[in-house]
């Protein structure tokens, strides 16, 4: 199945999403905190985040999904073909970690007049550890 | 011993259900300069958030917020509850809380400038209990809506927490 986009892709089951790589920094992540208003001190305070037993400062999950939804954006280069996200965290990923986002289609429904692409994904560091994973179901409609 | 905690459990429950009433839904302004900051540090240079005539050339009536963006909006909602509650939550109830999933259900893409607001539900506590001990589920789902209560996108979004006591 091709999407009418600016960058057509053929869809099939088994088909791999091209993975992301990012690096969160101290500074970026300092910079989002303030823009959001965080208030968890688990997000900004190492020391809170030590006696709580974290290795450092967590990235909060809202951080994280902000890439997800990117990263599939980027891919399919429509924003309205997503339908839902669902997030499972798993290890906690800290300040200037690298996480590599990777994600297959793994079903396509044909619904009526839709098409429903799902994909599952996960989040991995670099170390292989797995820090989240889901299923993305984007909703292709076809009007003829 | 029991008995206290079962008391403990019931207030908890009256407790929250109480702020997130109290809380009923919340209006949110996001402006252009939140958008723009948001997708410099995403390093996100889609143009449909940041310049109205390619969004309009797109399809839309301008600007969008990116859907990226949403679970922002939805955190410094459900932060409210937390400040609501204060202190009372960590002295009375809870040793620790988690944010363990989130299930996100897209509508409608959101314009940039236009009023929105924030409405939580809370589910009933539920008890699980697993390898790290005994906790809570709550669900926050927490919705966007517009001045006509049409609405954007949903985030179920789901807390473990920690009752005194529990191990």
């Amino acid at each position: 199945m091709k999407l009418k986009s600016k960058n057509p892709i053929n869809f099939e089951i088994g088909q791999k999403i091209p993975p992301f790589k990012v690096k969160i920094e101290k500074k970026v992540y300092g910079k989002y905190n303030r823009l959001i208003h965080e208030i968890n001190p688990l997000h900004f305070n190492l020391n809170y985040a030590k006696k709580l037993g974290f290795d450092n400062i967590v990235i909060a999950g809202n951080f994280l999904f902000s890439f997800i939804t990117k990263w599939i954006i980027d891919w399919v280069d429509d924003i309205k073909l997503i339908k839902n996200i669902s997030m499972q965290f798993g290890k906690p990923v800290y300040i200037d970690e690298e996480i590599v986002c990777k994600g297959k289609i793994v079903e396509i429904q044909n619904v009526g007049n839709k098409k429903i692409i799902i994909c599952k994904y996960l989040v991995e560091k670099l170390s292989g550890e797995t820090v989240m994973n889901g299923i993305i179901n984007l909703i292709f409609i076809n009007n003829k | 011993m029991a008995g206290s905690k079962t008391q403990l459990v019931k207030k908890f429950k009256t407790r929250i259900k109480e702020v997130v009433r109290e809380m009923r839904t919340q209006e949110i302004d996001i402006d252009e300069r939140e958008i723009n900051k948001f997708c410099e540090l995403i390093d996100d240079n889609n143009s449909i958030y940041l310049d109205d005539a390619v969004a309009i050339k797109t399809g839309y009536k301008g600007r969008l917020i990116p859907p990226g963006y949403f679970m922002s909006i939805t955190n410094r909602a459900i932060s409210q509850f937390f400040i609501i509650i204060g202190p009372e939550f960590y002295q009375k109830f809870a040793t620790g809380v988690i944010h363990t999933s989130s299930e996100i259900e897209f509508y409608s893409a959101m314009l940039l400038n236009k009023k929105y607001k924030v409405k939580i539900d809370l589910t009933e506590p539920v008890k699980k209990t697993g390898k790290k001990g005994t906790y809570y589920s709550v669900v926050f789902k927490t919705s966007v809506l517009d001045e006509n209560d049409t609405i954007y996108a949903i985030d179920n979004h789901e807390f473990f927490i920690k009752l005194a006591g529990d191990r």
